[in-house]
């Protein structure tokens, strides 16, 4: 328990820590609110409905400031355990607990918590600030439809998966940029590159893709299924901590 | 007692510390002496298990490390006041530390009240000094009152006023009946604080004793002669087994007493106008023993003698 409270007390006394989980619920609220804003109710140039007028659609534009909630959940994971590599507090915590997988596993736990408590936050403001300016240019959300609690609660485990992953590639590479820039551009550029050179069905392998399927309206039948995918993409963070904890423990801090 | 016991540890195809052994006695200042590269961070950051040996063991009074159940409140490490963030305060690095072997606050206060950092508690890392971090190290060592310190190169960096309160320091903790093991490549900072010495050199033991041991056995005596006819008083005492470096109207001379040397400047009516038996300074000692153990070598000639 004292290893939870340190971590804790760690993540809370650092400025960057802070403005980083400041800035997630800023931007993911903002952009929230902006999308749904400014997002045309006319029809498209090629003559496809405006995605207001689908009532599926306006829970995605509703929670649109989520998807930059995910990234920058992934991108905290990295961090926290990367600045203490890079200005070797690491060394200062392990002399202190040298069960290293004692203290990577403590990590998690307060990462874990506190990306769930504030991503579940960001994401009830963003959503009902959200639904409150669709409803307002008279396009209400109907709570009603079919896969809406899925996708609600698909939204934030996926945030908290995303953190989790992030957590993974920071152990291993061990330093903030690298694993930031890993962080951003696998699920925005990486798993598209390798789906475009090896064939389309690769894309039902690809972690992140596969996790998204829990915020689809209908389940693609070469994908997986909305829950398989989620718990793949789950295994696939997990794995990579375990990796992580494994290199902490063996290599030289 | 803390005991190395055949430690060897390679990075790569270099290796760092080469089967070293050696112990530490308690409720004394031990100095850990080699020159820059020998192994004396190596070997401490192995010690509290931050690196992983190839093979040997360290242990506190038989334990690993990685045994005892509150590290911190047995081992106090200060291998490098860099370890902290620079954003974070200094109460809450040391409570954070203090929170993982259930420490409680009060300590926390206690040894930022020792080190003389209680003033800026609350300030960030970042605008500390050298030796307020250095301070700060030394807090977050004492912060478990453990009865192991071990400090690398304490006094790196440190002015004349911060180094004379980490001797001051080191000795009181002795005092107090903790075991204190300091690493250092000056010999003469450790002859003022240590009574006992490790000298290493390319990762193994060179010799381990008393400082006044290793002063002995390392240098001996000699004696500087100087007189207008010092080429014959050479010549005589070399007749007589002594060995002798000649130098412009003066020598020096081993394995002859000073006396001797007056006695016989006597008997043939030579002038001497100098006759002073030398003992080598630390300094020489430890680069005598360490001689082809030092890993970058200046090429400068020995100093002190003639």
């Amino acid at each position: 328990m004292g290893v939870i409270r340190s971590e804790w007390l760690k993540l809370r006394s650092v400025r960057s820590n802070l403005f980083m989980l400041a800035s997630m619920l800023v931007l993911g609220v903002g952009l929230g609110a902006l999308l749904t804003g400014v997002i045309p109710s006319t029809s498209r140039r090629n003559g496809e409905p405006s995605p207001l007028h689908n009532p599926f659609d306006r829970v995605g534009i509703a929670l649109a400031g989520l998807n930059l909630v995910m990234l920058l959940a992934g991108v905290f994971g990295v961090h926290l355990v990367g600045q203490e590599y890079r200005f070797s507090t690491i060394r200062a915590t392990f002399a202190a607990v040298p069960k290293r997988l004692h203290v990577m596993a403590s990590k998690l736990t307060v990462l874990t918590a506190t990306i769930a408590v504030l991503g579940g936050f960001i994401m009830v403001i963003a959503y009902e600030l959200g639904a409150a300016i669709l409803s307002g240019r008279g396009f209400p959300v109907d709570t009603s439809i079919d896969g809406f609690g899925r996708i609600l609660l698909g939204t934030w485990l996926l945030i908290i998966v995303y953190a989790i992953a992030g957590y993974g590639v920071g152990m291993i590479v061990r330093q903030p940029i690298g694993g930031i820039i890993l962080v951003l551009a696998f699920p925005l550029i990486i798993e598209s590159i390798i789906v475009g050179f090896l064939k389309s069905s690769a894309g039902k392998w690809m972690p992140y893709n596969a996790g998204s399927q829990l915020l689809q309206r209908r389940p693609d039948p070469d994908l997986f299924g909305p829950w398989a995918g989620f718990f793949y993409f789950l295994a696939f963070a997990l794995a990579l901590c375990a990796i992580g904890a494994v290199l902490a423990n063996r290599r030289d801090a | 007692m803390l005991e190395v016991s055949h430690l060897t540890k390679r990075y790569g195809s270099t290796t760092a510390i080469d089967d070293l052994s050696f112990k530490v006695r308690d409720a004394c200042v031990t100095g850990f002496l080699g020159p820059n590269g020998a192994g004396k961070s190596t070997t401490m950051r192995v010690m509290v298990q931050l690196d992983r040996p190839d093979q040997g063991t360290a242990t506190f009074d038989g334990k690993p490390y990685r045994q005892l159940k509150h590290p911190i409140r047995e081992v106090g490490a200060l291998l490098d006041a860099g370890y902290v963030h620079p954003t974070r305060t200094a109460r809450n690095h040391l409570r954070a530390l203090a929170l993982t072997n259930g420490i409680s606050r009060s300590r926390v206060e206690a040894v930022l009240d020792l080190v003389g950092l209680a003033d800026v508690a609350g300030k960030r890392v970042g605008g500390f000094s050298l030796g307020m971090k250095q301070r700060l190290g030394l807090a977050v060592a004492l912060l478990g009152d453990p009865r192991t310190l071990l400090f690398d190169e304490p006094v790196n960096g440190l002015d004349p006023e911060g180094i004379l309160w980490v001797r001051n320091f080191m000795q009181q903790l002795a005092k107090e009946g903790r075991t204190v093991l300091v690493s250092s490549h000056l010999l003469s900072e450790m002859a003022l604080t240590a009574q006992d010495l490790i000298v290493v050199g390319k990762g193994k033991l060179i010799s381990q004793g008393t400082v006044d041991e290793f002063v002995r056995s390392a240098s001996g005596s000699w004696v500087e002669v100087r007189s207008p006819q010092a080429t014959e008083l050479a010549q005589l005492l070399t007749a007589r087994g002594a060995q002798v470096t000649m130098g412009q109207m003066a020598f020096s001379a081993t394995g002859v007493e000073s006396a001797a040397i007056g006695e016989l400047a006597a008997q043939h009516g030579f002038v001497l106008h100098e006759l002073s038996p030398k003992q080598a300074s630390l300094e020489e000692a430890f680069l005598e023993v360490t001689k082809g153990a030092q890993e970058y070598h200046s090429g400068a000639a020995m100093p002190g003698r003639l």
